[in-house]
């Protein structure tokens, strides 16, 4: 927008904008003129209050027009309303012509100096202008262009004696408010703005600042420049140098015109300013309607003076004024030189924000933000004094802290303070953060750079110093403490310190934005952090918050959860730790984690074995014993050969220490490809007995899945449920659970092919192995199965469903004492089939019912008899021995009454019936044949 | 001429304040006072480094009753020091020289003698302007006066400062608006002419204030001239108005003399010295911007930047001659002039007045039980109204107290309770009282108004430290029960009331001691942003060392263990709680089927704790600790009153080490006592509150 020829600063300075070339409209002048101008706002009661009334007014290009009047006249509101600033739900009626055109000001177009300088305090005055410069001035102007336009500057406004001193700020020493004030002023005129507003420059300033200020404006609207500024309490040399004043009373016009002639017009209304008294000290004496007030209360009566100030209440003199000035030839003087202004239709002046790109704000705003950081004393070495002084604390009291039993809480409780409190210390940058926003609000409001420039300017720039805190505390900490040794070890310890005092900082940051002040702003943080403490898992186990507010969504919220739960595992895993007498077994870290600590190690670890490649194995180690809640273990994993070793025991948690929880399975493993779980003969799985739970140990969707040595005791209700699954091979299992225990299947099968069981050892409540509907070619041999109900196919088709079975074969298994020894099983009203299934060379040792065929399945009263059924066909029974107790049916093939069963072969049986009863043979609707059977068996069709 | 170096103490008055009553009760309305100051000089020695500094160059002068003299100049020009010189406020670390005469008689004034009106207004913000002064009365005039005759006192001042329209509206502090900045200031004086004091000293009593507050102010001051009082202020950049009402003018410029004599004179003397003030100006403008050596800065850096144009020249006169210049013919002319000899006449004349002695009235007249009373019922009524001081932590401590609740809610006694038991107990007399650190900014306001009253010697230390006590009992008992009952009844402790009782006892005394400590540590830092840096930090280090996060045996024993935890309430209040809490519980076991777990073995061998004293011993030794620490409190205010002369001399120090070295020129001087007037300007209608306590 501005281009100099970069040659002489003086001429520059004194030809004003002569030598702008590229653009000549930018040297156009500004004229600005306002007529009737009226705003009203409305109060909370409904009423509304008129704050301007009707004023018109102009300013010219060379001038400096004052604003002048007691508190509340109305003068920041007309400065508001001239520069496009007014409050939005303020109503505007009247005219604002700017070269005699509609102006359209607003927000970060028109320089505005505003009263409160929102400076950083630890740059120098040159380095403020010059990142401004850099912040707004176009990328394409060369750098000593920009160094020549802020150098004129700085001489411009008389800063060249302080420009290398720094700002300061509330605890830095640095230059006098009137320099501040100039500062102000020289970081608007940057950008070289034909049109200056300015909201009480002079207010608290020394008579000498005000004065310089003042003078400085002065030679600013000497270079054609139009400067227009509200003013409250002008000495007697700073009103000398206004051109134009306008003087305002309760939003009206007392006066507006030449300012030298301001004292005629008083006189001439019969205000005569006394000699030896400041013209604008009178002007407000007349109109301050305060005066009334002091007059009032001090009830008692002023000297008698010739001043006819005293004989008539501030509110009779400015009702005077304000009618003699609308009758007089100023105010009939500015109305013809507002219509002369206002028919000179100049040129079209456009206002622009900043000229610089994104990427050019974003980086200059971080140079800045670092400079400033780096130099604040306050922002972050403050807190890396108080980081070190407490880490060397925790180090102190945690030195050396060991792996004896006292030391599981000392370093749960020392990670807690660690993320806890340390971090909680980063509220001690709030202050320097609260002084960051004020700038930023300011130079947004006006335009400089954006949201998005800021933000991530002040992110790019924090991290080294947070980096650098989290290093050096983290390094004390973990080194003095010593924390689970290992490089990797230490990184996460660093990494996860720096994560958490990011995300205080996010959060600082973020109420910050929202809060009106620093100590409120300090309390809110200080009690989000103490909540998300108390849900970060120390203080209270994470299973044991109660769920509905504090587990879900707060220990999710909470940052400390997290770097709590990382922590605890980055330290304990792979440790092993006292028992608390040197006679009992150590106590590993994975246990502490899953039982004190409540984090799920298993979890993680199989998270890792289902990321990795080539042939990932979990194992759980030997002789140790891990308490284990609720865990799927998910797929689908990238390996197709995962291993879960079990050498050590699981046990579940016992059922009153889950409450309510409805779990469906226990240990879940899901779609995983290739899955083998090993047990070598030592791995126990206790399921801690009562039946609460529906599988114990679930494969659903594992494909190539392979189960082998495992000892696997008191499960809840199914030990193992295969479902879904392809090729699966189940070997020495050693399965167990009381003969009495509810519903404890020893496998369930279901929507599975290719099953292979053999040598296990099952004694359970329930069936050894059920196979449930979709399973085909299913091949089971040498179990030794009981006490329990034997192997069942079914029950099938419950509720009207499709089933189908096939190629089942159950080959060189002995039942002992089982309630049921082969069956099938099938509901009434069933669909589908069971076919070709053989069982051969079956012992049965006391078994019940060794063989049975049930089709009639109805153990609840409604049964939907009409209808369809499972069809069953081709069963071989081949081989078959041993001893029952049956009291009737040794033999029972009931089959459907509607759909018969057929292909029924029964060979080589030998079944005795012990307790000196004969054995039975029953049949319903059964086609087949028998050859070979003891008890003969007559009643199959064929 | 007598040297005499100010050494003394603040007032000596002791704990009591009582102590020094004198005979004199209220000086009648005759009393007068004149003053008289001959050859008065005063240095800022530079300890061992090179030259000292005149603050005073052996200025002479009087003040007379009915009369109110104006002290101006630019700044740096040592109003302040001849003020506080007069006053016998000056710091201890310059030195003073010439006599100061008191009708006729050479006495020392002091703090707490006569009446002085600081520039910054203290007060207490919830206070109404009627209760402020009534409060104030009782605790300074005699305790014979019945209440009527000080209630007619009170509103007898009232009228006169023309507070009628503000008299039951509150003062105002950061959080809630108020009166208005002039009004503040005219209680700050009301404050001061209750003791009927009859002479008085105002340091820059309009600095802030817009015309209309300002005139005011000094219009009120004027009224009390009139009633025969002697009344000095010194004042900055008065308007023309303000400027009008003062008799008599002491004109200073770098410590000398440049004028003195009647305000409407000065005019005369700067037309009769060659510079006659012009008739479109405000004379004190006039003066200042003759004297005031910063123009001449001003005018050398507008010559550097070109700004200055002819045409600007010649619109000022001034601005062809350098002020430095200025000042020294002024210095001359008025050192030979007929008003320099005519007031060195009237200072002899008035220095033989001997009129009535002057007793003044030093610090309070009233007993020490009366002090303790209305201090307490003071400080009652501000904690009770400051929503930020007590009641903002009430609703604090049921949330959190609700939170803690629903959290522990019927904790039980499986294994994970016991872990459970001991956080909650952490949790409660850790982290729960580390949130008594909301009332700190109320505290160090309190404290403000102390500091100021203290060095007026209203009253001593010790019936702050109890009336406060008293005072924020109520509250901290009430805090306690609600917070102990919510979090006692949720958690499901075993409900028997001595196990109650036991527990909210516990949690008030830790309130009350981090209560005592956070005292200690505003009593010792400068602000309170350090102030809560420091008490979290010390408050860590106790919670830190408590017990609960490193067990008590494991506690490093040099350190941490042997001072630290010892004599930190968290140590005590957590084993007594635990104790509370465990003995006769069981617990189950680790893994089922193992025999049950009982309190004592948690507490001996988990938590490490000795059983061989009762939970009433670590109970008792909380409440040991508070009265310690209210103690150290008591001692370290005392402490501070005695070391301060040190303090103040090593400031001096460096003050004087800054003058010395800062060349650059700026239109800053630093002086050792910051002025307001780098302030915006208050209207007399403005209502002041709502700001942050540390912009």
């Amino acid at each position: 927008m501005v281009t100099t020829n970069g040659g002489e600063i003086m001429d520059m300075d004194e030809d004003g904008f002569a030598v702008e070339k590229s653009k000549p409209e930018f040297a156009a002048a500004c004229s600005l003129t306002w007529k009737d101008l009226t705003v009203m706002i409305t109060l909370s009661n409904g009423k509304t209050q008129t704050i301007l009334d009707q004023l018109s007014g102009y300013a010219e290009p060379g001038t400096l027009t004052a604003l002048i009047g007691p508190s509340g006249s109305g003068k920041s509101t007309l400065l508001d309303t001239l520069s496009g600033r007014l409050a939005p739900d303020a109503f505007l009626s009247g005219a604002i012509l700017l070269n005699g055109r509609k102006a359209k000001l607003s927000f970060g177009k028109v320089a505005y100096v505003t009263q409160d300088e929102n400076l950083i305090g630890t740059l120098t005055v040159r380095e403020t202008i010059a990142y401004s410069a850099q912040l707004r001035l176009p990328d394409k102007m060369p750098w000593s262009e920009k160094t020549a336009i802020v150098e004129n500057t700085i001489l411009e406004m008389g800063l060249q004696d302080c420009a290398d001193t720094v700002i300061g700020n509330w605890h830095l020493r640095g230059i006098s408010g009137g320099e501040r004030r100039r500062v102000s002023i020289a970081i608007e005129i940057l950008m070289r703005p034909r049109l200056l507003f300015l909201d009480e420059p002079t207010s608290g300033l020394d008579s000498a600042s005000a004065f310089f200020v003042t003078q400085t404006l002065r030679g600013l609207s000497t270079d054609k420049r139009t400067v227009i500024a509200s003013i409250h309490q002008p000495s007697s040399e700073v009103f000398e140098l206004f051109d134009r004043l306008c003087l305002l009373s309760g939003g009206r016009t007392v006066y507006f015109g030449e300012a030298s002639q301001a004292d005629e017009f008083f006189t001439s209304t019969g205000f005569p300013c006394p000699a030896l008294s400041n013209p604008a000290d009178h002007f407000i004496r007349c109109i301050n309607s305060d005066f009334d007030k002091v007059r009032g209360s001090m009830k008692l009566q002023f000297e008698t003076d010739d001043d006819p100030l005293e004989k008539v209440t501030a509110a009779e003199a400015i009702q005077i004024l304000v009618e003699s000035y609308r009758s007089s030839e100023y105010c009939s003087s500015t109305q013809e030189k507002i219509e002369e202004i206002s028919k000179f239709k100049g040129s079209v002046v456009e206002f622009g924000g900043s000229e610089a790109s994104f990427l050019k704000q974003a980086i200059t705003l971080t140079q800045r933000s670092f400079v400033n950081m780096s130099r604040d004393f306050g922002y972050y070495w403050l807190r890396l004094v108080i980081f070190i002084v407490v880490t060397i604390s925790i180090g102190t009291i945690y030195l050396d802290v060991g792996t004896s039993f006292n030391s599981i809480q000392a370093r749960g409780a020392c990670s807690s303070f660690v993320f806890g409190f340390v971090t909680f210390m980063c509220i001690g940058g709030f202050p320097s953060f609260v002084e960051d926003m004020k700038v930023f609000r300011r130079e947004r409001l006006n335009g400089h750079y954006g949201v998005g420039a800021f933000v991530i300017s002040n992110t790019l720039s924090a991290m080294p110093f947070l980096i650098m805190i989290s290093i050096i505390s983290g390094t004390i900490c973990y080194f003095m403490v010593h924390f689970h040794p290992g490089f990797w070890h230490y990184a996460f310890f660093v990494l996860c310190l720096y994560a958490s005092v990011t995300v205080v900082e996010s959060l600082m940051m973020a109420i910050a934005s929202i809060v009106p002040n620093f100590l409120l702003g300090i309390l809110v943080g200080a009690g989000i952090q103490g909540i998300f403490m108390l849900v970060s898992g120390f203080f209270r186990l994470p299973d044991d918050m109660p769920k509905v507010f504090w587990r879900y969504p707060m220990s999710y919220l909470s940052f400390h959860f997290w770097a709590l739960q990382g922590q605890y595992q980055n330290d304990l895993k792979g440790l092993m730790f006292d028992n608390q007498s040197p006679d009992l077994p150590k106590i590993s870290g994975e246990f502490i984690l899953e039982y004190i600590f409540q984090i799920d190690a298993f979890e993680s670890a199989w998270a890792t074995a289902c990321k990795s490649l080539g042939n990932p194995k979990v194992i759980v180690p030997s002789g140790r014993t891990f308490l284990v809640s609720s865990v799927k273990f998910a797929g689908p994993c990238k390996s197709r050969s995962i291993t879960f070793e079990i050498l050590g025991t699981i046990i579940a948690h016992r059922r009153e220490a889950w409450g309510n929880a409805d779990v469906g399975e226990w240990l879940y493993f899901h779609e995983i490809e290739g899955l083998s779980v090993v047990g070598n003969e030592q791995g126990v799985i206790d399921g801690q007995g009562d039946s609460w739970w529906h599988h114990a140990l679930r494969f659903s969707h594992c494909n190539n899945l392979h189960v082998t040595g495992l000892k696997h005791k008191n499960s809840q209700k199914n030990h193992i449920s295969i479902n879904g699954c392809n090729n699966v091979n189940i070997a020495n299992l050693h399965i167990t659970a009381p003969a009495t225990s509810p519903n404890t299947d020893g496998i369930d099968i279901s929507s599975s092919t290719n099953v292979h069981i053999q040598d296990c050892i099952m004694a359970t409540g329930d069936d050894c192995i059920a196979i449930n509907g979709g399973t085909s070619i299913v091949n089971i041999s040498r179990i030794t199965c009981g006490p329990g109900h034997g192997i069942s196919i079914g029950s099938l088709g419950k509720d009207g469903k499709h089933d189908e079975v096939e190629g089942i074969h159950v080959d060189n298994c002995t039942f002992i004492r089982t309630q049921n020894g082969v069956r099938i099983k099938t509901w009434q009203g069933g669909a589908g089939f069971a076919k070709n299934i053989i069982f051969s060379n079956i012992n049965f040792e006391s078994a019940d019912h060794p063989i049975i065929i049930d089709q009639q399945y109805c153990p609840h009263k409604k049964c939907n008899n009409a209808g369809s059924d499972v069809k069953v066909s081709d069963v071989k029974y081949l081989g078959i021995r041993g001893t029952s107790i049956s009291k009737n049916a040794t033999i029972n093939l009931s089959c459907s009454e509607m759909v018969p069963c057929t292909g029924i072969v029964l060979e080589n049986v030998n079944i005795k019936v012990v307790r000196s009863q004969a054995a039975s043979v029953h049949c319903i609707n059964a086609y087949g044949s028998a050859h070979i059977c003891n008890p003969t068996v007559n009643c199959l069709k064929s | 001429m007598e040297i005499e170096a100010e050494v003394a103490g603040p007032t000596g008055t002791g704990t009591g304040g009582g102590a020094d009553i004198e005979t004199a009760v209220l000086p009648r309305s005759g009393d007068q006072a004149y003053l008289v100051w001959e050859d008065l000089t005063v240095v800022l020695p530079n300890f061992g480094q090179g030259q000292t500094r005149k603050l005073l160059h052996g200025l002479n002068g009087y003040a007379e009753p009915g009369r109110i003299m104006a002290i101006m100049g630019p700044s740096g020009s040592g109003k302040s020091t001849l003020l506080d010189a007069l006053a016998g406020r000056l710091s201890r670390n310059v030195v003073m020289s010439g006599n100061i005469l008191l009708n006729g008689k050479k006495r020392r004034l002091d703090y707490g003698v006569v009446a002085y009106v600081t520039q910054e207004d203290v007060l207490l913000g919830t206070l109404t302007v009627r209760e402020t002064l009534i409060y104030s009365a009782h605790l300074r005039l005699p305790s014979s006066l019945t209440a009527r005759r000080i209630r007619e006192i009170v509103e007898g001042t009232i009228m006169e400062m023309g507070l009628q329209d503000c008299a039951d509206r509150q003062i105002g502090n950061w959080q809630m608006r108020g009166i208005s900045g002039g009004e503040k200031k005219r209680v700050s004086i009301a404050l001061e002419i209750l003791t009927r004091p009859c002479i008085m000293f105002l340091d820059e009593p309009t600095s802030g204030l817009d015309s209309a507050a300002a005139f005011f102010v000094i219009q009120s001051i004027k009224n009390l001239a009139r009633d025969g009082r002697t009344i000095i202020s010194s004042i900055h950049q008065p308007s023309s108005e303000v400027f009008a009402l003062f008799d008599d003018l002491y004109l200073l410029s770098g410590g000398e003399t440049v004028y003195f004599g009647e305000a409407k004179t000065g005019i005369q003397f700067f037309a009769e010295s060659g510079f006659p003030c012009p008739s479109r100006r405000n004379p004190s403008d006039h003066f200042l911007r003759c004297i005031n050596s910063d123009f001449d800065i001003v005018t050398t850096t507008l010559k550097g930047s070109q700004r200055l144009r002819e045409t600007d020249k010649k619109l000022d006169p001034l601005m062809n001659m350098a002020t430095a210049d200025i000042r020294a013919t002024l210095l001359e002319k008025y050192r030979h002039s007929e008003y320099a000899r005519k007031a060195r006449l009237r200072m002899q004349e008035v220095s033989i007045v001997r009129s009535l002695d002057i007793t003044a009235i030093k610090g309070s007249q009233a007993s020490w039980w009366k002090q303790l009373t209305t201090l307490t019922q003071r400080s009652f009524l501000n904690m009770s109204r400051d929503i930020g001081y007590y009641w903002s932590r009430i609703v604090i401590y049921t949330i959190v107290s609700l939170c803690v609740g629903t959290l522990f809610y019927d904790v039980g006694t499986s294994y994970t309770a016991i872990l459970a038991r001991g956080a909650c107990g952490g949790f409660v007399t850790g982290y729960m009282t580390f949130m008594s650190i909301g009332g700190f900014p109320s505290f160090v306001e309190e404290m403000k108004v102390f500091y100021r009253e203290r060095l007026n010697g209203y009253y001593g230390v010790a019936v702050f430290i109890l009336s406060n006590f008293f005072s924020s009992f109520p509250f901290l008992l009430a805090i306690s029960a609600i917070s102990g009952t919510i979090t006692f009844f949720m958690v499901k402790y075993r409900s028997d009331f001595s196990r109650y009782a036991f527990f909210c006892l516990n949690l008030f005394g830790c309130i009350a001691m981090v209560e005592s400590v956070m005292m200690i540590v505003a009593s010792l830092v400068p602000n309170f942003l350090m102030g809560i840096i420091a008490g979290a930090g010390v408050l860590g280090i106790m919670m830190m060392t408590a017990g609960f996060f490193r067990l008590l045996p494991d506690l490093p024993k040099p350190f941490w263990r042997y001072p630290v935890s010892f004599i930190g309430y968290g140590a005590w209040s957590l084993q007594g709680g635990y104790k509370n809490d465990m003995l006769g519980l069981v617990f189950d076991p680790l893994f089922p089927g193992d025999p049950k777990i009982t309190g004592e073995y948690v507490l001996t061998k988990m938590f490490g704790l000795s059983l061989d004293h009762s939970k009433w011993w670590d109970l008792f030794a909380v409440y040991a600790l508070i009265i310690v620490y209210r103690f150290l409190f008591f001692v370290i205010l005392k402490l501070k009153e005695r070391a301060a002369p040190f303090f103040h001399s090593l400031y001096a120090k460096r003050t004087a080490y800054h003058l010395k070295e800062r060349r650059r020129p700026s239109l800053r001087r630093t002086t050792s006592r910051p002025s307001k007037r780098h302030h915006n300007v208050i209207s007399l209608s403005s209502q002041e509150g709502l700001n942050s306590p540390i912009t």
